[in-house]
């Protein structure tokens, strides 16, 4: 048995199950009575209470809210439905509280007019911005395609009611102006001003939705010939007659969208300042770490090289000896161009060409021009050069320094001639 | 000119051909371009880059001039598997306006019991499963941005679909009995 339930009781039965109820009002339909009596704040106790206060009801273990409670939240929290017969309630309460006032000048009948009219403004907006909401929901997420050309009909179809209403509305202030004016009542004149503005207000934007209502409903209708346009299509495409019977080939050459573009990735260099940094560092080891750079840090000496393996840079190592050349130089008593002329250089140096070794010479001369003598004399020699000429050449005759003294005179070198 | 806070991430979006949606997840940064004067802005602040910002029903992409026959025929290519792709959608029961929600196994399952949707999808994916074949068409069309995963089977039409739709209506299809059959 039910017993009646007061406001007190109500309110202090909605507030214990605050989180429930917000639960099962999110989730309409489909929550089991398991999952509810899962929860740590739910016992059997509890939920049978509110199922016999009515306020919860359960079907087939699914519970939900009851639909008074939920039109109660919706009205509150303005979502939900469009509904027109707030508006008109407070419409026909007007016209009964005018009716009234004008029989017995009653401040009583009065307040109801206030009440009434106070009321049609909040509800008209309230609709109006519901109808919005609702309308760009429907077009933006309802999935199938036939419902929401219908729902938007319905929108339209509301859209018109709430119209009609405030013109109701405007008509009945209207009429009801001079009478207005009769009574003397601060509040009443700047209750009546308002809603005027806001049926104004309203008039304006329901116009505007209704030219979207109608854009959306023109995108589906023109979507469904969207749709027999492709069903052709591929068929054309199937026969192989896209490209002759159809501007198919000029409309993709049209499109420039870099949807179309083959996509080339942004790329850019890291910065040199950045891998500097502390955090750069911390980067770099990461990476290393992740491509197993550092695993060498723990690697085995490598075996021993093959021999020769460098036969190829002996040149190149035997050039870097002329220290070595020209100490062996200081030893003697000949000038340093018949000296390097004449040396046996190692095996392992190969035969120096003439050109290379007056190059060397000269390097010599000047690199270690303070351990050299330069006499000021000119020594000759004739030699034969690649050609088969015969060509002489003329050199400055540098001796060794035994004295150790700097020379500072010019040198005059020989060159090729 | 006070260019938004969101810029490189849409330019990282936007310049990777993909489209920027009203109900999709970024959301967000469509209301960003579309917030006051931005789109005039960022419009002019991309064109720097060669880029061009431009607008559809609820949508944002880039368009870029340039042209070679090898991009040419990659697009011809490409808008002929969206006809495909397209034909395939348009034959079920539910048909792919913005907002639709499809779940992969919903669609496999209408394909079995429809022998002709079927035929079109064999023809689409190369794929073993039913449930794959669908899979792979859907993820096609998030990776162009025309659809967007919500969870692992449900997928969500964008605004974007509406740019494939603007081509095809671009499209004009001579009939041999005179008829034309634009929209």
């Amino acid at each position: 048995m039910k017993n009646p339930l007061s406001i007190k009781d109500l309110v202090n039965l909605l507030y214990q199950n605050k989180e429930v109820v917000e639960m099962l009002f999110g989730n309409k339909d489909s929550v089991n009575k398991s999952e509810i009596l899962a929860r740590e704040d739910m016992t059997d106790d509890k939920l049978e209470k509110l199922v016999v206060n009515e306020l919860i009801h359960e079907n087939n273990n699914i519970i939900s809210l009851d639909d008074r409670i939920v039109t109660f939240i919706e009205e509150f929290l303005e979502i939900g439905e469009v509904t027109t017969s707030f508006i008109n309630d407070n419409i026909q309460a007007l016209n009964e509280g005018l009716r009234y006032y004008r029989i017995d000048n009653n401040v009583k009948f009065l307040r109801n007019i206030k009440r009434s009219l106070k009321k049609i403004n909040s509800t008209t907006s309230r609709e109006v911005m519901k109808l919005h909401k609702n309308i760009d929901d429907t077009y933006k997420n309802q999935d199938n395609y036939v419902i929401k050309l219908q729902e938007l009909e319905k929108y339209k179809r509301k859209r018109d009611d709430i119209i009609n209403l405030i013109k109701e509305s405007e008509q009945i202030i209207g009429d009801a102006q001079g009478f207005f004016n009769t009574i003397i009542d601060a509040e009443l004149s700047s209750i009546v001003l308002e809603l005027r503005y806001t049926l104004v207000r309203n008039r304006d934007y329901l116009n505007e939705i209704q030219s979207q209502i109608i854009d959306y409903i023109n995108r589906i209708q023109h979507q469904s010939a969207i749709y027999k346009k492709i069903q052709r299509l591929k068929e054309l495409k199937d026969y192989e007659e896209l490209k002759y019977k159809t501007n198919f080939v000029d409309v993709v050459a049209d499109i420039q969208a870099m949807f179309f573009h083959k996509r080339i990735p942004l790329k850019s260099r890291l910065s040199l300042d950045f891998l500097y940094t502390d955090h750069g560092y911390q980067l770099t080891q990461k990476v290393a770490a992740k491509l197993h750079l550092l695993r060498g840090a723990h690697r085995k000496p490598a075996g021993r090289m093959v021999a020769g393996f460098d036969d190829l840079n002996q040149e190149e190592s035997s050039s870097l000896n002329i220290a070595g050349l020209v100490e062996k130089f200081m030893e003697s008593q000949t000038d340093l161009f018949r000296f390097v002329l004449d040396y046996k250089f190692p095996e392992k140096a190969g035969n120096l060409t003439f050109e290379k070794r007056i190059s060397l010479y000269v390097g010599i001369t000047i690199d270690y021009d303070a351990q050299l003598t330069f006499s000021g004399k000119f020594g000759s020699m004739e030699f034969i050069n690649e050609k088969k000429q015969k060509q002489r050449v003329g050199y400055a005759i540098v001796k060794a320094n035994t004295k150790k003294r700097v020379a500072k005179e010019p040198t005059q070198e020989a060159t090729a001639s | 000119m006070n260019i938004p806070k969101q810029t490189p991430e849409i330019f990282s979006i936007l310049s990777k051909g993909n489209f920027i949606s009203s109900n999709g997840s970024r959301g967000k940064l469509f209301d960003v371009i579309n917030f006051e004067d931005n789109f005039q802005i960022l419009k002019e602040f991309f064109a720097h880059t060669g880029y061009h910002l431009e607008k559809g029903h609820n949508y944002f992409y880039f368009s870029q001039q340039e042209e070679t026959n090898t991009i040419m025929e990659k697009k011809l290519e490409q808008f002929a598997y969206y006809i495909d792709v397209m034909d395939f959608f348009s034959s079920m029961d539910v048909k792919p306006v913005v907002g639709t929600r499809y779940r992969v196994t919903q669609i496999a399952e209408e394909c079995y019991a429809n022998e002709r949707l079927k035929q079109k999808l064999f023809a689409l994916s190369r794929r073993e499963k039913m449930v794959d074949k669908v899979g792979e068409i859907a993820n096609d069309l998030t990776a162009g941005g025309f659809f967007e995963q919500e969870d692992e089977d449900t997928y969500k039409v964008m605004d974007a679909i509406h740019y494939l739709e603007q081509v095809i209506s671009l499209i004009t299809i001579e009939e041999e009995d005179g008829e034309q059959a634009d929209s």
